[in-house]
């Protein structure tokens, strides 16, 4: 990468309103830090604390999914078990006021794509209500050891927009998956 | 018995008083494995309301995630079990006037639950944070 570069990135990133953007190693000190950071900010910004709470706990559910799922990982060293997962994510600011969006996207098998696809389609289909419901169904279902696996729909409860998202054959086998979730502190989400 | 276990950036303060039966359990809860982070404190919960104790638990989380939200679901699955076996438990549900969030989250899980009494407190920044005495 050239010097000149860095500083095109840079504009680029300030053009898109971004407050935060990070590609490489996600590992549960950089999701601590990048949060309380974020909070900072934002109170800076001089948001409403619920606002605040709610792109945080965004945050912190999308970053820790990287963690846990992407399969682009940094092999530890020999007989140890650390594998620290890669992925790219970006807060921004929307053109609108007190809105922020939270995009993620981490690599996963191309096999596993068609069964979070239909979560994620079964999840854009409900109301408040019902994500209320499903979130409580799920989360009595959940028996994953990590993940509860009731992260999506937390987040679309705290979103009150339609997640958007998209995948990305990258590899034989292996697919970019890019998560979109909006957070408003006011009215839900009309034209974002 | 179980050791106290102090607040970081991402796991709860674990406080118990001198009879182990008042419990705090303070901060934010994201830990990279809930099941890790919380498996010998549910160890040493099932073991206190098997005993027949009466367990007050105080819960004064300014932020979970959504698996240590089924880490809470599984302890006041254990509340509830103890209170249909006469055990009389109680959880404080404390949340700061601002946050919102937890309050409705407490609100959601004490719709839940009936056998045991689960109240929610209010409480203002200025006050003084739950301690076991």
């Amino acid at each position: 990468m050239t010097l000149d570069a860095l500083l095109s990135m840079k504009k680029s990133l300030n053009d898109a309103r971004v407050l935060v953007a990070f590609y490489g190693i996600v590992s549960q000190e950089l999701i601590a830090c990048t949060s309380e950071d974020l909070r900072r900010q934002l109170a800076l910004a001089n948001e409403s604390t619920q606002l605040i709470n709610n792109v945080f706990a965004v945050f912190v559910e999308q970053t820790q999914n990287i963690l846990r799922h992407s399969t682009e990982r940094i092999r530890g060293a020999p007989g140890t078990s650390e594998s620290p997962g890669v992925g790219a994510f970006v807060v921004t600011k929307s053109d609108k006021a007190n809105t922020y969006a939270v995009i993620c996207g981490n690599e996963l098998p191309s096999n596993a794509v068609p069964a979070l696809q239909k979560r994620l389609s079964v999840i854009g289909a409900m109301s408040q209500a019902e994500l209320q419901e499903h979130y409580k169904h799920q989360r009595k279902q959940a028996v994953s050891k990590q993940g509860a696996g009731i992260g999506l729909i937390d987040m679309a409860r705290k979103s009150r927009c339609p997640l958007e998202y998209s995948f990305e054959e990258t590899a034989s086998n292996a697919s970019f998956f890019t998560l979109k979730v909006h957070v408003s502190g006011g009215e839900p989400c009309s034209n974002l | 018995m179980f050791e106290p276990v102090e607040e970081t950036a991402y796991t709860p303060a674990i406080a118990l008083d001198e009879t182990g039966r008042h419990i705090v359990i303070k901060g934010k809860s994201y830990p990279e494995n809930v099941a890790a982070f919380f498996g010998p404190f549910l160890v040493y919960l099932a073991e206190k309301l098997a005993e027949g104790s009466p367990i007050v638990l105080d819960i004064a989380l300014v932020y979970f995630n959504s698996s240590s939200s089924k880490i809470l679901m599984n302890i006041f699955d254990m509340f509830e079990e103890a209170g249909l076996r006469g055990n009389r438990c109680s959880v404080n549900w404390l949340y700061d006037v601002e946050n919102e969030l937890a309050k409705e989250c407490g609100e959601e899980f004490r719709a839940d639950y009936t056998a045991f009494a689960f109240n929610l407190k209010e409480q203002n920044e200025n006050e003084e944070n739950p301690t076991v005495r």
